[in-house]
């Protein structure tokens, strides 16, 4: 091949060649190689795009979700709370109503033993009188049938009361023996 | 390879501008500047045409990822300084970087022809480079026409101070000269750095070997900065080209 050497700084034919080849690759590039180099490249960025719409869409729901985790945490904590609450209050009208209730028994066994103790004393205070009214007819019997002098009228009574002494302890306590003997004694005095 | 080796020993001699021609219907095509070309055209291409095949939503593969790269960078730039509208300037320049780096890059392919240490570089010759610049020239003037209409594009030349009318025109001419000089300029003393590295005396071995790799690796850096820059100011002269007064 010839070579040739010449101005290297002034251009020749090759210039339209050149022009031409670069034309070609412009062309072919712009038609074929780019639009698909573009199109994936777009599609990855809405890919991105996406992922992070999505990763930042699932951060939110995260952030609900602790929220609301909290919201029923909290609900449930004061629900405790007031059943906390609740309970005590219970728990102090049942001790109210067991003390007044153990008070009203008290008063009402209290009550009792009052009436009982007054019907006792009553009933005591009846023995007595009928005892001494048997005693007193006893020595009046006595003396009607012995007569009495000064110095027997002393045994006199002391024998009387002997008398009735054994005779309430022959019924028995709370009998009410003394009285009909008294009673006994004052028929035969009527006779 | 050893016949070569005496001449180094006691002179070099390498070809500044030198081309393997075709000469078709009396005009001169430059060879070695077509053949690498559709190399990188080939490279570019077989990956562009891979990745098409290979292309997915879900997790992209390594080439798939260098292209994401590249588009995604231009169309951020793009999207800042001319807004979703010139969203067509994307294809531009990431042909143009593709094409460029891949371009650049052929310089790492071992050489053909009368040059055997290294191809050389299709943007190493002016006509790539001037193409590239006539394409960003055409259509950033283009772009400025339709966004202002022929006579708001002409009256953006004679904004006060008027005077400095010629001197805008000039720029305006100088933007494609300048855009491919720069790209020529550090491929093309790129390869001469590689032409005289690999022209160290054998003697000197093994600094020859590690002075090439180390001066390619850089190559291959320069090769993505030129491929950037290139890419970079296309669209800034697209903007400037559609900004609403003056630059």
């Amino acid at each position: 091949m010839p070579v040739a050497s010449s101005n290297f700084l002034v251009p020749g034919p090759t210039f339209v060649v050149e022009l031409v080849i670069f034309l070609v690759v412009l062309w072919a590039l712009s038609k074929w190689v780019l639009p698909p180099v573009n199109r994936v490249m777009e599609a990855r960025q809405q890919t991105i795009a996406r992922s992070l719409a999505e990763a930042e869409e699932a951060t939110k729901r995260a952030r609900e979700l602790e929220e609301q985790h909290e919201r029923i945490l909290e609900q449930g904590r004061s629900e405790a709370r007031a059943l906390k609450d609740e309970a005590a209050r219970v728990g102090e009208q049942l001790r109210q109503q067991l003390r007044n209730q153990g008070e009203e028994e008290y008063e009402r066994l209290v009550t009792r033993a009052s009436s009982d103790i007054e019907a006792s004393a009553r009933r005591a205070a009846e023995e007595l009188r009928a005892q001494v009214a048997g005693l007193v007819v006893a020595v009046v019997e006595r003396v009607l049938v012995e007569g009495v002098s000064l110095a027997g009228q002393g045994q006199l009574i002391e024998r009387a009361i002997s008398e009735v002494e054994a005779q309430a302890a022959a019924r028995g306590p709370g009998s009410s023996g003394p009285v009909s003997a008294g009673t006994a004694a004052a028929t035969r005095a009527g006779q | 390879m050893a016949s070569g080796l005496a001449p180094r020993l006691v002179a070099i001699n390498i070809p500044v501008g030198d081309h393997v021609t075709w000469r078709v219907a009396g005009l001169s095509f430059d060879a070695d500047t077509v053949w690498t070309s559709l190399i990188a055209c080939a490279a570019v291409l077989g990956l562009g045409f891979y990745l098409r095949s290979k292309v997915t939503a879900a997790v992209p593969g390594k080439v798939q990822l260098f292209w994401e790269v590249v588009v995604g960078w231009v169309a951020d730039q793009v999207e800042a300084g001319l807004g979703k509208r010139y969203r067509h300037v994307v294809p531009l320049a990431v042909t143009i970087f593709m094409l460029v780096l891949a371009a650049n890059w052929v310089e790492l392919l071992p050489g053909l022809w009368h040059n055997t240490d290294y191809l050389p570089s299709p943007t190493a010759d002016v006509n790539l480079t001037y193409a590239l610049g006539a394409t960003v020239f055409v259509l950033t003037n283009g772009a400025s026409i339709r966004a202002k209409g022929l006579g708001g594009y002409i009256k953006a030349f004679f904004a006060p101070p008027r005077w400095l009318a010629p001197i805008r025109a000039l720029e305006e001419l100088m933007k494609p000269v300048t855009l491919a000089l720069r790209l020529f300029g550090n491929l093309f003393s790129g390869g001469i750095m590689i032409a005289l590295l690999l022209a160290i005396p054998i003697y000197f071995f093994p600094a020859t070997i590690v002075f090439s790799v180390v001066w390619k690796l850089f190559d291959m850096f320069i090769g993505v900065i030129q491929a950037f820059i290139f890419a970079l100011l296309t669209i800034l002269y697209y903007q400037f080209a559609v900004a609403s007064e003056g630059h």
